[in-house]
C-alpha cells in the first residue's frame, strides 16, 4: 500500500521532519503535499485527494481548529483522517480535538514507530495502490 | 510570591534540566555534556540565536533558548539528515524555534502532567549579538549544556501579574 499525505504546518523543518519521520515508519508515500498553513492546506485538496492529512494547531492566516471545522462541513472532505502533531497534549485541548472528530493525537516529539503504528490502525485497508 | 509559586518555580528549573538533556540527546541526536556560561567566551562566539517561547497558562512563563550557528547548524542536519552546506538563517531560526517548542512541550507535560492548559503559540528567533544578552545572563534561572560540543543555554523566566 503507498499513501498520499498532506502535512500541513507553518514550519518548513517541522513539514521536512514530518515526512522523514513517515520513511523511517515503513510507510510508502506515493505523493507528499505540503501547506504551510489551514488556507492553503484546504486549497490545495480542492485539487488534490489525500489518503490522511497531519495537522499542526498554531499556525498563520488559518489555525488547525478552524481547519479542522471547514474540513468537516465539506461532503467531499469529511470523512479524511487527520492526525494532530503538536507540543499542546493538555487533557482539555485533546478533548477540544476530539470534538472537531480528529482521528488521532500525537504529541511531540514524534517517533516514527508511534507514528506508522498510528497511520496503519486508522488506514487499514482504505489506502490506495 | 505565594508558596505554590515557589515550589512552581523550583519544579521548573529542575525539570528543565533533564528535559534540555533529553531533547538534546533524544530528539537532537546529540551528545550532551553539563557546562557553563564560560564555554560560550571560550569559543570567542560574537553571535547567538535566541529563541523565545511565551507560555501562558496558570503561570505566565518565557522560555529562552540560546545558541551559536554551529549548534543550529548541527542541530539542521540532525534533524533533517541533509549535510547541505549553505544552510539559511531562516531554515537555521525554524529549528531552534522547533526545539524550543518541544522543550516547552515536554516541560509542561512533565510539571503539569494532562490538567493545565497553556497556550505555546507565541514563538520567536532572532540572531543577536552576545553582547547584547548579557544582562538577561546574568539574571534568569537557567542551565547550559553543550550539545554535539557547542554551547546551548536555556532559561525560564517566570511573570507577575
Amino acid at each position: 500500500m503507498s499513501y498520499r499525505v498532506l502535512l500541513v504546518d507553518d514550519s518548513s523543518i517541522v513539514r521536512k521532519m514530518l515526512q522523514k519521520t513517515l520513511k523511517l515508519s515503513g510507510l510508502e508515500l506515493s505523493a507528499v503535499f505540503e501547506a504551510s498553513n489551514g488556507k492553503e492546506g484546504l486549497d490545495l485538496l480542492h485539487k488534490e485527494w489525500v489518503d490522511i492529512i497531519f495537522l499542526d494547531i498554531n499556525m498563520p492566516v488559518m489555525n488547525g481548529m478552524e481547519f479542522m471545522r471547514i474540513l468537516r462541513e465539506n461532503e467531499l472532505s469529511k470523512g479524511t483522517p487527520v492526525i494532530v502533531v503538536s507540543t499542546e497534549g493538555s487533557k482539555e485541548r485533546k478533548e477540544e480535538l476530539e470534538k472537531l472528530q480528529i482521528n488521532a493525537f500525537i504529541q511531540k516529539p514524534v517517533a516514527p514507530e508511534v507514528l506508522g503504528q498510528t497511520v496503519q490502525g486508522i488506514l487499514q485497508g482504505g489506502a490506495h495502490e | 510570591m505565594s508558596k505554590e509559586d515557589v515550589k512552581f518555580r523550583e519544579d521548573a528549573c529542575a525539570i528543565l534540566s533533564s528535559v534540555a538533556d533529553d531533547v538534546l540527546g533524544q530528539w537532537a541526536m546529540m551528545l550532551t555534556e553539563s557546562a557553563t556560561q564560560d564555554s560560550f567566551s571560550q569559543m570567542s562566539i560574537e553571535q547567538l540565536f535566541e529563541a523565545n517561547l511565551y507560555l501562558k497558562g496558570p503561570h505566565c512563563l518565557t522560555l529562552k533558548v540560546l545558541a551559536p550557528r554551529e549548534f543550529a547548524t548541527i542541530l539542521h542536519q540532525n534533524l533533517i539528515g541533509d549535510s547541505e552546506v549553505d544552510i539559511s538563517d531562516e531554515e537555521l531560526m525554524d529549528c531552534m524555534k522547533e526545539m524550543t517548542n518541544v522543550t516547552a512541550g515536554k516541560l509542561i507535560s512533565e510539571i503539569c502532567g494532562e490538567t493545565e492548559v497553556y497556550d505555546l503559540s507565541n514563538i520567536t528567533c532572532t540572531l543577536c549579538n552576545i553582547t547584547d544578552i548579557n544582562a538577561s545572563l546574568q539574571t534568569a534561572a537557567s542551565i547550559y549544556l553543550l550539545g554535539d560540543d557547542f554551547p546551548v543555554h536555556f532559561l525560564i523566566t517566570e511573570e507577575h501579574s
